[in-house]
């Protein structure tokens, strides 16, 4: 494998999201391609003007290399999105500041599972769901 | 930290601070199954397998639960792990499988993408078969039949 990467779903939200996870990560929005943009297939129904904005496409590159990518997937275009909370996306910073720093960005106007504290692991560990409804965990032995 | 580890290594790793980002899934109690289905899928060994018999406090669990996982985590290759733990009803910890989540697999050729996505979608779903994109790709995705969304996709131009 030469990599794994996560992909997210909004339903019209995927840039606002990738803005917000840019002020949380840093780096560049990368890869963006729109619904507009996207060439004609055989068969595929025209985009409505209203949707054409929307992202096919974005990446970010978040921590250790892990590149986050989302599109996306209007109600408009057939799609029924629905947020569960099966997944999280785990980050293991260095630092114990940046888990605080971290944690506290994400959780932003989101929901806080778990705040962040000493676990029986050895870790400095916390759970949330951000704004958007992504569920993360900050997790590091760091100190 | 034994629970984290089932060899000397796998602790360090696990201890390591470094940076790294991975997946972690939930599942309603099927983690050990799901954990092993993926293991079938992708070769390699838990770097680590605990159950909640393993923690602290777990006389006080539901008898059911104490066997459940705690955490298991399967080397995906290139550093990459994936992780899961079991949802515990007793903590209130109600599980929605949502479909907004993909495991984005970049492989390396398409054998390996056939391989991957064939053993993946057994049983679940298949959404976009496996085919050459717009975007200069043979790519695809599907739901397994654990709920977990995969997307595969080969960089034709790699």
């Amino acid at each position: 494998m030469a990599r794994v990467s996560t992909y997210l779903n909004f339903a019209r939200e995927t840039e606002e999201a990738f803005k917000f996870y840019q002020t949380v990560f840093g780096g560049e929005l990368t890869g963006i391609m729109r619904f507009g943009e996207m060439p004609a297939a055989p068969g595929m129904p025209p985009i409505a003007d209203a949707d054409k904005n929307l992202l096919v496409h974005i990446s970010l590159e978040i921590l250790g290399g892990h590149v986050l990518m989302g599109t996306d997937a209007p109600s408009s275009m057939g799609f029924q999105l629905n947020f569960g909370n099966n997944s999280h996306i785990n980050l293991e910073p260095d630092t114990r500041a940046e888990a605080d720093r971290m944690f506290a960005a994400l959780s932003a106007g989101g929901a806080v599972s778990m705040p962040l504290a000493d676990m029986f692991w050895g870790a400095y560990f916390g759970s949330c769901t951000d704004k958007y409804g992504v569920q993360w965990m900050v997790n590091t032995m760091g100190k | 930290m034994s629970v984290f580890g089932t060899t000397g290594s796998v602790s360090r790793r696990y201890l390591c601070p470094m940076l790294n980002v991975n997946p972690y899934l939930n599942f309603p109690g099927t983690t050990e199954e799901a954990m092993n289905f993926y293991k079938s899928v992708f070769g390699g060994e838990f770097t680590a397998f605990a159950r909640f018999s393993d923690s602290p406090g777990h006389e006080k669990m539901p008898k059911a639960e104490q066997n459940m996982i705690m955490h298991a985590a399967l080397p995906l290759g290139n550093g990459h792990t994936l992780m899961a733990t079991d949802a515990l009803e007793s903590m209130g910890q109600d599980l929605v499988t949502g479909n907004n989540y993909y495991i984005n697999l970049a492989t390396e050729s398409e054998e390996e993408t056939n391989r991957l996505f064939k053993g993946l979608s057994a049983g679940g779903k298949i959404e976009m078969p496996l085919n050459r994109t717009f975007w200069g790709a043979y790519a695809g995705m599907c739901r397994d039949r654990y709920g977990v969304q995969w997307m595969l996709n080969y960089d034709l131009s790699s």
